[in-house]
């Protein structure tokens, strides 16, 4: 008896609680459960993963049109919520507030470059206590609760973390492999303790760069290509290790206050600039103080959370919070804030500040760059840890065909490449021992994402969705299983315990049952579940205001975001023949563009395994050329 | 009509072509879908930086405002700035060591084949029908039908992959860069080996069997009959008569693809990791950076109608009736 009223209460207030948060968010549904699916074409982890998923979703009744679409094209429209639904990819951090704090309801607007939305008074309410909250078990178990309410209630559907494989040459021993890849822009351990022989002068780290560096400006990069060259120069406060700890770097210490608010560092007092003069607590609080005041867009992000940065001593520095920030420290590791010197940077413009000639407190020290070609450090041979780096020379050089880096690799004209080698080629890696595979947690978050602004919000269908996905058979078939599964925003790769252990296993049948007790049923046996209401069971026949459940139906349910039609009919004809015109003209290039991307994926995904190739082109050749030759004899 | 307002008239023309290409070149390139800060695609920038980047580049300002700065910069000569080198002037992209590779690399590839296509055409031509006729003809459809792409993986492999003749990208070697300028001129040219065997695979070909046919369709002449019956040898007759309408063909076809001296070769420069413009073309398409991709279209039609301009002014010289019938008109 006691039991069941027990069970009775527990259940009435689930029920209550269920209604509750899905209240936060206002449900707007389609006819039926069919999306126009974007895909970027030339990112196979994405692209390859959103063929598969939309063949497995297909299972369940959820109809994905697969579409793909540039960058350039398909950016703009996400941020301004004119789509459905998409796959893509997003990098990940140490730091979990970036991926977190997208999810506030601020964020939650079109036109300010979020690519979701998600705007629940609850999880607002939750992110700002894991911002200010200073204990950390309450923080991990807040992080918890944000990531299980987002997996149900979101339409944001993590699928995987990419694996990050990376070729280089055997010879080189001693590097570390953080998550991210092999020598990626903030691990400065390889670059320190890495060797290939006992001869100093031997030990010339090259490295293949897709394209050149935009900047040596360490306030405005913004691209990782120009952070892993100025990361050799500059040093930051304080570094990550591998496995994603803070540690003392310029900073030898720090107290935290009570509070949380204010940080003060002590500074190591050993440290020379490049050109001999010394380091000290002038040069960080100018290079915080300015990088903020200037908006740099490096600093732009640090300005919501420093109130200000003030000398103490020489060789103390003390931050001021404007609010108890449990990830200030992660943030000064991760965010990649240089401490340029004050002697020579005072009185620039930061932002137009082109940086010819570097001067930092890094292990290397700048020496020449050839624009689109080459950029060379050599050893800081006054660095302040002794004995290191091992390696003499770095050599930086761009070479803008993948198959042409690889090549280079295969030869030994370099060493290694910048970012990730492609799965087609790492197969042929395997096979020469003078080449070693490297791997690691990648960068890359590969997911779904629906517009829950103005387009659909159902999480019973999300939920169901987490369910008829098969994460490891997307791995395996997009990225030949170099992969991870992810079922929350956050992961144990990057973020270690903070990642919430939850996991929805593959079970179509299970999402087929949710979307039928959610009111999703297929009538007109066209493959597509329409929406019925959930009191109707799959055998009542419907009496449903709307009869014509046409496939055309769904077209008309596109919000379009006309304009109220209060102008004179004349403006409104040339309005919409104007607008005709640019939209021909628009879709017209859209489809060339991804035409031409495709083919040249295409093309070079099938010229990679290079011996076969060449022999086959080589008989091709011959074999065409005596076609030719009895031809033109007839 | 005097010359000197022939000359004037054709000034006049050229200055409203290169206007209403300038013009195409803005609207365009604005009129394609495409955002630029999505070029950033390494990081996401925080919401308040793009705006502030938006903001700084006058992306928010009206089309029309956009089109009116730009045009008031391009008469000072300033061809704005690149949105995704951090405002690196567009000129100074340009009109630098990238500029001087492409017309290094086309100039000396085009100069090449037209040679090669010239002498080659004008024997195989006269032989027609042999042996040697056969082999480069069904060669030269090959290879002109063969994707540049391809011949450029192919060569790179062959020469740079497995014989280790050739660099397998650049223009210049690491070591070399503080070398004398004889040194560092040798290494520019073994770098130019890779890229130019391909460029002149791909000229050579069409030049090839242009020349062949000229020479082909004039050998049925009657002044040929006439100079064999004077006796003449066939060398002179070869080169001494035919050497002329082949090469007439040549500096036409020449004449034809002089904008390529400066737009360049992407495919090959990608390939071989050239640093020229269709190198910088090839990034700045991919990037979405405008003023860059502007820039080298507008340097295009310059270059364009300025040869027009000169070749009327030279027939013009030479020949005084189209100034007649330019005044006509």
């Amino acid at each position: 008896m006691l039991a069941a009223v027990l069970l009775a209460v527990v259940l009435t207030s689930l029920l209550l609680a269920s209604v509750n948060t899905y209240a936060a968010m206002k449900i707007i549904r389609t006819k039926e459960l069919k999306f126009e699916f974007w895909s970027l074409p030339w990112f196979p982890q994405s692209d390859k993963a959103a063929e598969v998923i939309a063949k497995q979703l297909e299972e369940v009744g959820i109809k994905l049109e697969l579409r793909r679409l540039e960058s350039s094209v398909m950016y703009p429209k996400i941020e301004n919520f004119e789509f459905q639904a998409y796959a893509l990819a997003t990098s990940q951090s140490p730091n979990p507030m970036g991926m977190v704090n997208s999810f506030h309801s601020s964020y939650c607007k079109p036109g300010i470059g979020s690519f979701w939305c998600h705007a629940d008074p609850e999880v607002d309410e939750l992110i700002d206590k894991v911002k200010t909250t200073t204990d950390k078990e309450i923080l991990r178990k807040t992080l918890w609760k944000i990531q299980e309410k987002l997996a149900y209630e979101s339409g944001f559907i993590p699928v995987y973390l990419t694996q990050s494989v990376k070729v280089i040459r055997a010879e080189w021993k001693n590097y570390t492999v953080m998550s991210g890849g092999l020598v990626e822009a903030y691990d400065i351990w390889s670059m320190l303790y890495m060797y290939k022989s006992d001869k100093p002068e031997e030990n010339v780290f090259k490295i293949a760069f897709p394209s050149d560096i935009l900047t040596l400006n360490p306030f405005m990069t913004v691209d990782l290509r120009s952070i892993w060259v100025i990361n050799l120069i500059y040093d930051p406060l304080v570094r990550l290790d591998k496995d994603l700890n803070v540690v003392p770097w310029l900073a030898v210490s720090w107290e935290v206050s009570e509070d949380g608010k204010v940080y003060t560092f002590k500074l190591r007092k050993d440290v020379k600039w490049h050109d001999g003069e010394p380091f000290t607590a002038d040069d960080v609080v100018f290079t915080f103080t300015e990088g903020i005041k200037q908006e740099t867009s490096r600093f732009l992000g640090l300005k919501d959370i420093v109130e200000r940065v003030e000398k103490v001593d020489d060789y103390t520095v003390r931050f001021v919070l404007k609010y108890p920030y449990p990830f200030f420290l992660v943030d000064l590791a991760s965010g990649y804030y240089y401490i340029v010197p004050k002697h020579l940077v005072e009185g620039k413009d930061l932002k137009k500040w082109n940086n010819e000639n570097p001067v930092g407190t890094g292990p290397f020290k700048f020496v020449k760059r050839v624009e689109g070609e080459y950029i060379v450090l050599e050893k800081n041979h006054e660095f302040w840890i002794k004995g290191v780096p091992k390696i003499t020379k770095v050599i930086v050089k761009v070479i803008p065909d993948a198959q042409s880096r690889f090549l280079a690799i295969k030869t030994g004209e370099v060493d290694t490449e910048r970012y990730d080698t492609p799965i087609t080629l790492v197969e042929q890696a395997k096979k020469d021992p003078s080449l070693k595979v490297v791997k690691a947690p990648g960068i890359w978050l590969v997911y779904i994402a629906f517009n829950t602004y103005n387009f659909f919000y159902d999480p019973k269908v999300f939920e169901a969705i987490h369910y008829a996905i098969n994460r490891t058979g997307i791995i395996e078939k997009a990225n030949g299983g170099y992969g991870y599964p992810l079922y929350t925003i956050l992961n144990e790769y990057w973020h270690k315990d903070l990642a919430a252990p939850l996991k929805f296993e593959y079970n179509p049948e299970k999402a087929k049952k949710i979307l039928e007790e959610a009111g999703w049923v297929d009538i007109d046996g066209d493959g597509i579940r329409e929406y019925v209401g959930p009191t109707l069971t799959p055998t009542t026949t419907t009496p449903t205001p709307t009869p014509t459940p046409s496939p055309t139906a769904t077209a008309t349910a596109t919000p379009t975001p006309t304009a109220p039609s209060a102008t004179a009919p004349v403006a409104t004809v040339t309005k919409v023949v104007e607008e005709t015109v640019v939209k021909t003209v628009v879709s017209t290039v859209e489809v060339i563009r991804t035409m031409f991307s495709t083919v040249t994926r295409e093309v070079t995904s099938v010229v990679t395994d290079w011996t076969p190739t060449a022999v086959l082109s080589v008989v091709l050749l011959v074999i065409g050329i005596a076609i030719g030759y009895v031809v033109r004899r007839r | 009509m005097s010359l000197a307002r022939f000359i004037a008239k054709k000034f006049f023309e050229s200055a409203i072509t290169v206007f209403i290409g300038v013009t195409v070149a803005f609207f365009l390139f604005r009129l394609l879908p495409g955002d630029p800060t999505a070029a950033f695609l390494d990081i996401r920038l925080s919401p308040e930086a793009k705006l502030k980047l938006i903001e700084e580049f006058g992306l928010n300002k009206p089309l029309w405002e956009q089109y009116f700065v730009f045009l008031a910069n391009l008469l000072k000569g300033n061809l704005g700035l690149s949105f995704v080198y951090q405002g690196t002037p567009v000129t100074k992209l340009i009109f630098g060591p990238k500029l001087v590779n492409t017309v290094v690399l086309m100039g000396l590839g085009m100069f090449i084949s037209a040679l090669i296509a010239t002498f080659l055409g004008l024997i195989v031509g006269w032989n027609r029908g042999s042996k040697l006729d056969r082999i480069t003809t069904s060669v030269s459809y090959m290879a002109t039908s063969a994707p540049i792409f391809w011949i450029g993986l192919l060569i790179l492999l062959i020469f740079a992959g497995y014989l280790k003749l050739i660099p397998a990208s650049g223009t210049v070697s690491v070591e070399l860069i503080e070398a004398d300028p004889l040194t560092r001129l040798a290494d520019y040219l073994w770098h130019l080996v890779g890229p130019l065997i391909v460029i002149v695979i791909y000229f050579l070909p069409s030049y090839l069997l242009y020349v062949r046919n000229t020479v082909v369709g004039i050998l049925g002449e009657d002044f040929i009959m006439v100079l064999k019956a004077k006796g003449l040898k066939d060398r002179a007759i070869l080169f001494g008569h035919l050497l002329r309408f082949a090469m007439l063909t040549v500096v036409t076809l020449l004449a034809l693809q002089s904008p390529l001296l400066v737009s360049g070769a992407i495919i090959t420069e990608t390939v071989f990791g050239w640093n020229g413009i269709g190198l910088l073309l090839y990034n700045s398409v991919l990037k979405s950076d405008y003023p860059v991709i502007q820039g080298i279209f507008i340097l295009t039609i310059v270059v364009v109608v300025v040869a027009n301009l000169l070749a009327d002014i030279i027939h013009a010289l030479i020949d005084p009736r189209i100034r007649f019938e330019g005044g006509r008109r």
